[in-house]
């Protein structure tokens, strides 16, 4: 929980001087070092991050900071293209890939002066729900070597139990959710296409902000469905979304898909009277599987918010359960349109076979995507095909219309924020975890956060409260089309009363010195 | 059965990706049978959605050359080139028919 205006606390610190900027930015890479067998980096950018890290510094020394981002450290998503440092989406088919440009919101990022600690792991190109599926391997939740998750895990083994008992970051911005969650960071940057940035936000305790689709150029972002993609924002806390939110957001002539309208950057309210609130719980959100403590939460939460004086009343969105269906189609299908670029010819892994340029493009792609890839891309060339365009591409449009059109009816009837669960339980072990396949995974784990993808809204999960087994739950805010500032109002009063604890992680710090206590999330 | 290993075939021609083992082509009936819940669903008299900014209009911009000139940049990631081009394989070479490729598909 942190408390102060719409910055970093850290940022107070940079400004009056009692931290460098590389002094901050040796300590997350020291960190990121120490916390190695979380495996939520995939490049760590150590040259051009202290390098960035003296510039900043010299813009304090002469009192110009270029703004509250100055001297920040962040970390990105590994499929934002960012110049000079390797972009590989966890995939064979990018491994050694340097991006010749910067996807538009580093950019932002850059320019405002902050500095990129490296590019966060993920599931291979963004198709997962775990942080599991990439080529360099899972990536591991924080919480599962935090002191409130031991003290709940009943020991089998001594040691044996560490290395067994991990449980999932979620995904499949994993990697990025993980950093921040541990402290390598102060923001991630995460994609958000079914729930990829909420869902691994809610296992890993952070706040995720999934933006209102058009809002933030995807230009740079390696699509996978060009009509529900969104950059999404990982921090600690609401306000730290509200900046970093403050310089993505705006159109970018580079990305045709972001609105023109003229945004502006804000510093999120403190309510203190939602007594003119009306807060909508959708009742197909009770959906199958959702676990009882979830369940609880999400009543005590809805509760919170009538005894503070808001209106609280169950709504419908009735299409909800085909949500995942039309995802399904949707996805694979612009999956399979996205993923032809990949033929080794211009950049990219390449295939020594040469004797035509379809073999080579058949072996090239076979050698480079994993199973979970190409098994979407032949699906969705499945449902393309001529004679079943009509019965499953356009029939899912017509659906996701539908979906749609569920939330402007309830938005339409006064319903100012939908509150409801963010996943379907706390985080599972990761070997229980593997024991589905990714679609099954998927499908069961995007139930929840899907939907506001096909509606293309604004959604956040707040961390909320720890499960019986010491791991974060979140619950998740639906707003209305480019309604960030009062979603974000909503979420901070929230998190404000729920007072999500801090992870007492117990990191061997990377002397080997004896095992430490992090204690602060500031630097100050 | 309409998965039949023509269809299949046919896949891996426009797909340019193989469906590699039994597990592949079992995935792919799964994914069908789980988009078929789509057809419970009553779409009458609704129009398909493309985008969730229909209500706006894509707006045209001026003509004008903003960026370029960065071909070395550019060819840097190629595996394979000459002088500024890209070079790729024979084309016009259609993929090997079923009987003739290395696919999975052969023989079932």
């Amino acid at each position: 929980a942190l408390k102060g205006g719409s910055r970093f606390q850290v940022s107070a610190a940079l400004t009056e001087g009692r931290v460098a900027p590389t002094e901050l930015c040796q300590r997350c890479l020291s960190l990121i070092k120490s916390t190695k067998f979380l495996n939520a980096y995939i490049t760590v950018a150590e040259e051009t991050a202290l390098k960035q890290a003296e510039e900043s510094e010299k813009r304090y020394r002469r009192g110009q900071p270029l703004g509250v981002l100055d001297g920040i450290p962040i970390a990105v998503k590994d499929n934002f293209n960012t110049a000079g440092i390797e972009t590989t989406c966890a995939s064979n088919m990018l491994k050694g890939y340097i991006s010749p440009y910067n996807a538009t919101v580093v950019q932002r990022l850059l320019d405002q002066g902050a500095v990129l600690l490296g590019k966060t792991n993920l599931d291979e190109f963004a198709m997962g729900s775990g942080s599991t599926d990439g080529v360099f391997g899972p990536v591991r939740n924080p919480w599962s070597y935090s002191r409130q998750y031991k003290e709940k895990s009943v020991p089998k083994s001594h040691s044996e139990d560490e290395e067994s008992n991990w449980v999932i970051t979620g995904g499949s911005s994993g990697g990025s959710a993980a950093a921040v969650s541990s402290f390598t960071c102060f923001a991630a940057l995460g994609s958000d296409t079914g729930g990829s940035t909420r869902n691994p936000a809610a296992h890993c305790g952070v706040v995720g902000l999934k933006p209102t689709y058009g809002l933030i150029s995807r230009h740079g972002l390696i699509p996978l469905v060009n009509s529900m993609d969104v950059p999404g924002i990982l921090t600690r806390c609401v306000d730290d979304a509200a900046v970093v939110l403050g310089s993505l957001a705006g159109h970018d002539p580079k990305d045709s898909t972001t609105i023109q309208d003229n945004f502006k950057p804000f510093e999120v309210p403190n309510l203190t009277d939602v007594s003119k609130l009306s807060i909508g719980i959708p009742k197909e959100y009770h959906a199958p599987g959702l676990s009882s403590e979830i369940l609880a939460l999400w009543s005590k939460a809805a509760d919170l918010f009538k005894n503070a004086g808001a209106k609280v009343i169950e709504v419908s969105l009735p299409h909800t359960r085909y949500s995942i269906v039309c995802y399904h189609v949707l996805c694979t299908a612009e999956v399979a349109s996205n993923m032809a670029r990949f033929d080794g010819l211009e950049y990219g892994h390449r295939s020594d076979m040469n004797k035509s340029t379809e073999s080579m493009y058949a072996a090239t792609r076979r050698e480079g995507f994993n199973d979970v890839v190409r098994g979407r891309i032949l699906s969705g060339n499945y449902f393309l095909l001529k004679q079943n365009y009509e019965n499953y591409f356009i029939k899912a449009q017509k659906v996701r219309r539908l979906i749609a059109n569920d939330f402007v009816k309830v938005f339409g009837s006064g319903v100012d924020i939908l509150l409801t669960p963010t996943t379907l339980s706390d985080a599972v072990p990761y070997m229980e975890f593997i024991k589905e396949d990714n679609r099954t995974r998927s499908a069961q784990d995007d139930i929840l956060t899907q939907a506001v993808n096909m509606a293309g809204l604004p959604a956040i999960n707040v961390p909320t409260g720890l499960s019986e087994r010491g791991l974060p739950l979140g619950l998740q805010f639906i707003g209305q089309s480019f309604q960030e500032k009062q979603l974000l109002t909503v979420a901070k009063w929230f998190e404000k009363q729920v007072k999500f604890p801090m992870i007492q992680l117990e990191v061997k710090r990377h002397d080997h010195s004896a095992f430490q206590h992090q204690k602060s999330a500031s630097f100050s | 059965q309409k998965v039949t290993v023509e269809v299949l075939d046919h896949l891996e021609h426009l797909a340019l990706v193989d469906f590699r083992d039994a597990e592949g082509v079992e995935r792919l009936r799964k994914a069908i049978q789980f988009a078929d819940q789509l057809h419970e669903v009553n779409t009458e008299g609704v129009e398909p959605m493309d985008s969730v900014l229909e209500d706006r209009c894509l707006y045209l911009r001026e003509d004008d050359v903003t960026e370029g000139n960065c071909t070395k940049e550019l060819l840097k990631n190629a595996k394979e080139k000459v002088e500024e081009y890209f070079v790729a394989p024979p084309g016009n070479i259609p993929l090997p028919k079923l009987e003739e490729r290395e696919t999975f598909l052969q023989g079932s």
